[in-house]
């Protein structure tokens, strides 16, 4: 049988342990940490690859889902506009480098394939159907994910003035989505918040 | 050193403080609160707060027994008088519900040093508005008032009753339109509200419940299905509307439909039965389980170039609708409705600090409101994949809240449109 003395120790042990570990948790969920990619990596090895490559603005969500916050990415530069537009939504489909950003591109979705219509300065981009499947379904959740698709194509060059979403090469009509995907989007860069680079 | 009789002592009042804290949290969660069940005499104290003159909603609890609701969530007060009518009231809401009635007082309910104080005018005119308060010292009289044969709100034995108020107060004084202390003739509840709704405008209100069973969108961790609570708003708005404002209420889908409810169809169930206004509701999730938003949409031809051209829709039944006439000429009004649901939702939502919302509603291009033609607004209520949404948004004091919130709304609007005021307090 312990005695009190025994006991309180342990009790002011516990409570001095709980206290430290809560502390540390604290200081960690408010530290705020920068993972680069290893694109980013690798770019610091070599100052001469660095020269060669540009950035690219991709469009993810803030962690409030209250607007698009712009990411840059340096990239290989490509010279054909589906090009660009292709290694864009990769980088888009693969998420954010950038603390607190949150991808809007549900998770198993594949880029199918990039068409780009020079007269109608419109991209088709075709993805797989788990863009639909995999949807969580809200509407701020939809927008997120068309305009973050849409002003990421836009942002490759200015000749592209809209952007036709696609599933399996299809247009997407006669699905239970609040948004109308049906026809082509323009850029809208009504909650876009701008200047946000990986490490700022 | 012998620390036995401290150690002792100290870790049993660490024990005895534990058990007080516990059982103060818990008195916390289950107040319960009561008073006299048949009030004969009124007696309230007022107070002079930021010049206008209150009372504590303690004051008035004796008088309303088991009658009455708080809701900490939204701040929001359901006081039930003895001769059944309810009124409901709200910390920093204007608008006093009464029944199926709508008020703007001027002067909202307020916290002041953790207490909830209620405006002497609401409680004079709504919560007893069979007494007539007088200002006479410390000793309250009462005194029966003569009862009108036509006034069938008014309970047994009206009785005329004084309140001592310590000190008196002396601002602000009384005006002729918003006496303070005493009335020599007191409008009736029957008279106030035939003066202000002289006609209830007619109209279909269109519920969307989002979502089917064949697709019953997202799930919470407790199994709580979008589609189901989607529904069961959309019902109990439906029921308010039709058991207080008579209106024609139509569900795009009803619990029997099992099969895939189609935008289109919505639509176009929609526009067969000439509706009013179109309201749908959903309940998505987002990415995150972390955070929950809501937000209200209007449809904004800005994003629709179909919109600014003269094409035309075939829905499923065959109408041909000109795009201009779907819902173009309706966008101020869908503006204006998303507006005021908005605010409303924004304000309510608040209280309760667990669904974040929008201050202002979105714009956008959504296939649920495109080829309305009457006006629209879509109103996503929260993130269900966020555990502490789902259980709130799946209570059903919540639901009725919201029911209840969405009733005001779409009642304003209708009277705005048919241009019958609703601010009965003004």
């Amino acid at each position: 049988m312990m005695d009190w003395k025994t006991i309180l120790i342990v009790v002011l042990v516990v409570l001095l342990t709980f206290a430290a570990g809560a502390a540390g948790f604290f200081y960690l969920q408010t530290k705020e940490t920068v993972l680069p990619s290893d694109r980013i990596k690798d770019n610091e090895a070599s100052s001469l690859h660095d020269e060669l490559m540009v950035d690219i603005r991709l469009y993810f969500m803030d962690a409030e889902y209250k607007q698009l916050v712009i990411e840059r990415r340096p990239i290989e530069p490509a010279v054909l506009i589906p090009d660009r537009v292709k290694i864009a939504l990769q980088a888009l489909i693969e998420g954010p480098t950038t603390h607190r950003l949150i991808s809007t591109i549900p998770d198993g979705t594949r880029l199918e394939s990039v068409f780009w219509n020079e007269a109608d300065a419109r991209v088709y981009v075709s993805f797989s159907e788990q863009l639909l499947t995999h949807h969580p379904g809200h509407t701020l959740s939809e927008w997120g994910t068309i305009y973050a698709i849409v002003n990421t194509v836009c942002a490759q060059s200015d000749a592209i003035r809209e952007v036709q979403i696609l599933i399996n090469g299809e247009t997407i009509q006669d699905t239970n989505t609040v948004w109308d995907w049906s026809l082509p989007f323009e850029k809208d860069d009504t909650f876009v918040q701008y200047a946000m680079r990986p490490g700022e | 050193m012998n620390f036995t009789l401290p150690m002792k002592q100290l870790f049993g009042l660490f024990i005895l403080s534990s058990l007080l804290l516990l059982g103060w949290v818990a008195s916390l969660e289950s107040r319960e609160l009561g008073g006299l069940q048949d009030t004969q005499i009124i007696r309230i104290q007022t107070r002079l707060l930021e010049g206008g003159e209150y009372v504590s909603v303690s004051e008035l609890l004796p008088y309303f027994a088991d009658r009455w609701q708080y809701d900490a969530f939204s701040g929001a007060m359901l006081f039930t008088r003895a001769d059944g009518a309810q009124i409901g009231l709200k910390i920093d809401e204007e608008r006093v519900v009464m029944g199926s009635r709508i008020f703007h007082s001027g002067t909202p309910p307020n916290r002041h040093e953790g207490q909830i104080y209620i405006p002497f005018y609401l409680v004079d005119t709504y919560l007893f508005p069979q007494v007539r308060f007088t200002e006479s010292g410390n000793q309250p009289e009462a005194t029966p008032l003569p009862t009108t044969p036509d006034n069938d709100l008014s309970p047994s034995g009206n009785l005329f009753f004084r309140y001592p108020t310590t000190p008196p107060s002396p601002t602000p004084a009384p005006t002729p339109t918003q006496p303070m202390y005493s009335f020599t003739s007191k409008e009736t509840p029957t008279q106030i509200q035939t003066s202000i709704f002289k006609t209830v405008p007619s109209a279909v209100i269109i519920l969307d419940p989002g979502n089917d069973p064949s697709h019953p969108g997202q799930s919470s961790i407790t199994g709580a299905r979008e589609c189901d609570i989607t529904l069961a708003i959309c019902s109990r708005l439906a029921e308010n509307l039709r058991e207080y404002k008579n209106y024609e209420v139509l569900l795009t889908r009803t619990p029997s439909d099992q099969e895939f409810v189609s935008n289109e169809h919505r639509i176009s169930f929609a526009n067969q039965n000439r509706g009013s206004v179109f309201i749908s509701i959903q309940c998505g999730a987002l990415q995150t389980s972390e955070f929950s938003r809501g937000g209200v949409f209007f449809m904004n031809p800005k994003y629709d170039k179909s919109a600014q051209t003269n094409q035309t829709i075939i829905t499923r039944t065959a109408q041909l609708i000109p795009w201009h006439d779907a819902y173009k000429n309706y966008v101020p009004q869908s503006l204006q409705l998303a507006r005021a649901i908005n605010q409303e939702l924004y304000t309510w939502s608040r209280s309760a600090g667990i669904v974040h919302m929008d201050s202002n509603p979105r714009p956008g291009r959504f296939a649920i409101l495109r080829g309305l033609t009457m006006p629209g607004v879509i109103i996503e209520l929260g993130n269900i994949s966020n555990p502490e949404t789902a259980r709130y948004l799946s209570s059903d004091r919540i639901q009725n809240d919201i029911a209840s919130e969405l009733e005001i709304e779409i009642t304003n609007f209708l009277y705005d449109r048919a241009g019958i005021s609703t601010r009965g307090g003004e």
